[in-house]
């Protein structure tokens, strides 16, 4: 959707008009599932808080200036109401890895067996085991950029991070998965 | 032979380095097999990074999120319309019962002495508004019903075009 679908978009909701709410609604709910996805472990208060996030937007989409893009503002109504949540629940941030975190070896190593099948879906397992591992803000850095494909600039924004920041998290977390895999499986195996 | 770090290998994958270190990391990796075999590592967890998440929304999500934005709405438009209707309904049973058990000419009457007492050219005035003055009483309640209708419709026009023009002032 490109600046002027935006803003025809954001007029027609103003207006009153339901319909393209819906179409709002439709348009992004990918992006809010995705972030709520990394953020909230309970599965059964996903869909609520997706919801709850739309309904803010709406609520506030009259304070929206089109100083940046929309995916990016509904991008921090989503992860602060996933913030706001988590404080909520009391559920520690961990803002950054323990120093313990790439050494610690929770799952026991495999790479030495021989007669081991690895399957794409082993890899993809674990990767999504290892995500909720890592510290919040990483996960969704990584959601981010890989599945929204986001800038680094974009991902700054709706994280309320510098770029600088936004760059180390994301190199961070993928040499600890990458770390995490190679003590699960051999080289050969993770090339698929 | 200085082999590219981590950090350099996954900037090669996001393409975001610069012209001259790419090709740099471009001519190692021909020659280093380790290198190689951990840049593919990095390129298979991209892949895995870019599968679709397994959660899915209910099919009639959307739905379900304008008929609360609806309700919400709604529901709000009907609370405040309640409060005015309550607050000028209170406000007229309580002006046309103090006219009905309250003389006002007394009053009047007293405060145009006082004025008689204090200021001559005022007295004759007042003198020449006798007549004014009972007009005015006896208008009075016609008066005031008649800016609490304006205001009433002044406060529901407002209401209205806020609920149709502004998502925010009608929601919480």
């Amino acid at each position: 959707m490109n600046d002027d679908q935006e803003k025809q978009l954001v007029e027609k909701i103003l207006s009153g008009d339901f319909n393209a709410f819906h179409v709002f609604v439709d348009q992004y709910k990918r992006l809010v599932l995705h972030i709520t996805f990394r953020m909230i472990d309970n599965a059964s208060d996903r869909e609520d808080i997706c919801q709850d996030v739309f309904v803010k937007a709406y609520n506030n989409l009259n304070k929206f200036q089109f100083r940046c893009k929309l995916s990016t503002w509904l991008g921090r109504i989503a992860y602060t109401t996933c913030l706001n949540y988590l404080e909520k629940k009391r559920v520690p941030l961990l803002d950054d890895f323990m120093p313990a975190d790439l050494t610690v070896d929770h799952f026991p190593s495999t790479a030495n067996e021989p007669d081991i099948l690895v399957e794409k879906q082993d890899i993809a397992g674990l990767i999504q085991t290892e995500m909720k591992a890592i510290p919040v803000r990483y996960r969704v850095v990584l959601t981010l950029f890989h599945l929204e494909n986001k800038t680094y600039a974009e991902i700054g924004d709706i994280l309320e991070l510098p770029e600088g920041t936004v760059k180390s998290y994301l190199f961070r977390a993928r040499q600890y998965l990458k770390d995490r895999l190679l003590q699960r499986f051999k080289k050969e195996e993770l090339i698929l | 032979m200085i082999h590219p770090n981590d950090q350099n290998l996954q900037s090669y994958l996001d393409d975001t380095l610069l012209p001259q270190q790419k090709r740099e990391i471009a001519k190692h990796l021909g020659q280093c097999p380790s290198c190689r075999q951990t840049l593919q590592i990095y390129r298979s967890m991209y892949q895995q990074l870019q599968e679709e998440i397994p959660d899915q929304l209910s099919p009639r999500f959307s739905s379900r999120v304008v008929r609360a934005v609806k309700n919400d709405s709604l529901g709000s438009v009907h609370m405040n319309l309640w409060h005015i209707f309550m607050v000028s309904f209170f406000v007229i049973v309580a002006i046309n019962t103090a006219l009905k058990y309250y003389d006002f000419v007394p009053m009047l009457t007293d405060l145009k002495t006082d004025f008689q007492g204090y200021f001559y050219g005022i007295n004759n005035s007042l003198h020449d508004l006798d007549g004014s003055f009972l007009v005015f009483v006896q208008d009075f309640k016609l008066i005031v019903s008649a800016v609490l209708v304006l205001g009433l419709i002044f406060f529901i026009d407002i209401l209205f075009l806020r609920s149709k023009h502004n998502p925010a002032s009608s929601l919480r």
